[in-house]
């Protein structure tokens, strides 16, 4: 192993810190940058992300820089670790967003798409708390005209 | 508390949705309505649908001919819906689909018509074309179908435009065991031995062109491979290859690029021997 190995230390919003090797770390495009730009001083505060999300996303990102792993065993960690309740799943992509990691984004964002494909419209409102801004009957006019959908 | 996602997001996770889910959540907010109608969205939902999974869908054209409902957001881009004695092919021209209807009625010649959905109200009679023998539905290029005819005793080319509802009758000079043929769009030259008719991109030159069986086929007697049924997936050169047995039915791909066979399993694909075509189209939505 090098002896320039270096590690950078993360502070969630929740004031808690992770020491994180800076060759897994700069999986995040965002924290990579601050690298390249050299503004990293002691420690990269990360205030949109929370201990609990960041554990996941270390997780993920230690899985993924692991030497010799194979496609079909990476294959199998993520269709394990997109199994969560939908509010972490929401809190990664966030998360996901937040440090600019399209690989992550992407595949939390695949995981949506399965959930909620056979979903109502009342249930996607709620699933993305979204406000119906339709009034009842232009809402009926656009079931009507779509009906099939529906079936 | 649990801050909601971002509608840049949500927006990228409705690119990956099957266009029935879509045009549901047309009503979750006005938004969403329109988004499903935007070129930069439809683009691509569509680049979306060629590689996820299910965004491909197959018609198979058997005995009993398929029925569908046709639904206007659910249109096939390339698709092609044959019952005989009619067929119908739907064609996107800018954003427009028609459906061409060839009347196999006796006489000299065929009778055509044509329907723009949304546009149209009732069928329109086009040009009439020489009687000659369809037997293939054809492939839809650069908004044009051309399909294998045999006009007399040569094997040809009849050429539909449907951009100027225009035909044409291509006489292909060397026609000998015609039932080996197929049309297809190649995109990329050169191809290796089955006898497949492909039109390159620049246009109205057709080429026979080889491509080998794969050796997952060596177990079978050359003589029933003829009774091959194929579809060119279009979006990203791989030719689907059907076998008709009798108890079952086998898909291979073949990759134009790579000039190499893989397996392939469709979904629901009937067992029995009566397959007589398959069809591709890409998902996607239409305004």
């Amino acid at each position: 192993m090098s002896s320039s190995t270096k590690f950078l230390t993360l502070k969630t919003c929740d004031d808690k810190k992770f020491v994180l090797d800076e060759a897994i770390a700069v999986r995040s495009q965002t924290i990579k940058n601050m690298v390249e730009d050299d503004c990293v001083s002691n420690v990269i505060p990360l205030p949109n992300v929370d201990s609990k999300t960041m554990t996941k996303v270390i997780e993920y990102w230690k899985k993924h820089s692991e030497e010799g792993i194979s496609k079909d065993m990476l294959m199998d960690f993520d269709k394990a670790f997109v199994k969560v309740h939908h509010s972490i799943l929401h809190a990664l992509i966030l998360a996901a967003n937040f440090l600019n990691d399209k690989e992550m984004l992407d595949m939390m964002c695949q995981e949506v798409v399965d959930r909620i494909k056979g979903k109502t419209p009342e249930e996607i409102r709620k699933e993305f708390d979204i406000k119906n801004d339709f009034t009842p009957e232009e809402e009926e006019e656009i079931r009507k005209e779509n009906a099939w959908a529906f079936e | 508390m649990n801050p909601s996602i971002p509608e840049e997001i949500v927006i990228q996770i409705f690119t990956w949705l099957p266009v029935k889910s879509l045009v549901r959540f047309k009503c979750v907010t006005k938004l969403f309505n329109s988004l499903v109608s935007e070129s930069y969205f439809m683009d691509i939902h569509t680049s979306h649908s060629m590689i996820r999974q299910g965004g491909t869908k197959y018609f198979l054209n058997r005995r009993k001919f398929y029925k569908g409902k046709i639904e206007k957001s659910l249109l096939p881009a390339f698709g092609v819906l044959m019952n005989s004695p009619s067929i119908s092919l739907f064609v996107p021209e800018e954003n427009k689909y028609k459906v061409l209807l060839t009347q196999d009625a006796s006489g000299l010649y065929i009778k055509q018509c044509v329907f723009t959905l949304g546009i149209d109200k009732s069928w329109r009679k086009t040009q009439r074309i020489p009687r000659s023998i369809l037997y293939m539905p054809g492939v839809c290029i650069n908004g044009a179908i051309y399909r294998l005819v045999f006009h007399g005793e040569r094997l040809s080319i009849d050429a539909f435009d449907l951009k100027t509802e225009s035909f044409k009758l291509i006489i292909l000079k060397s026609s000998s065991k015609w039932w080996y043929y197929e049309l297809i769009e190649v995109r990329v030259f050169p191809l290796a031995g089955f006898r497949v008719l492909g039109q390159n991109q620049k246009g109205e030159e057709w080429k026979s062109h080889i491509i080998h069986y794969p050796s997952m086929w060596k177990h079978i007697q050359p003589k029933i491979i003829p009774h091959v049924i194929l579809s060119c997936t279009f979006c990203d050169g791989q030719i689907l290859f059907i076998l008709n047995l009798e108890s079952c039915a086998l898909c291979s791909s073949y990759d134009i690029t790579r000039q190499s066979w893989r397996k392939l399993e469709i979904k629901g694909l009937p067992t029995n021997h009566c397959i007589r075509g398959i069809y591709s189209y890409i998902e996607r939505l239409v305004m």
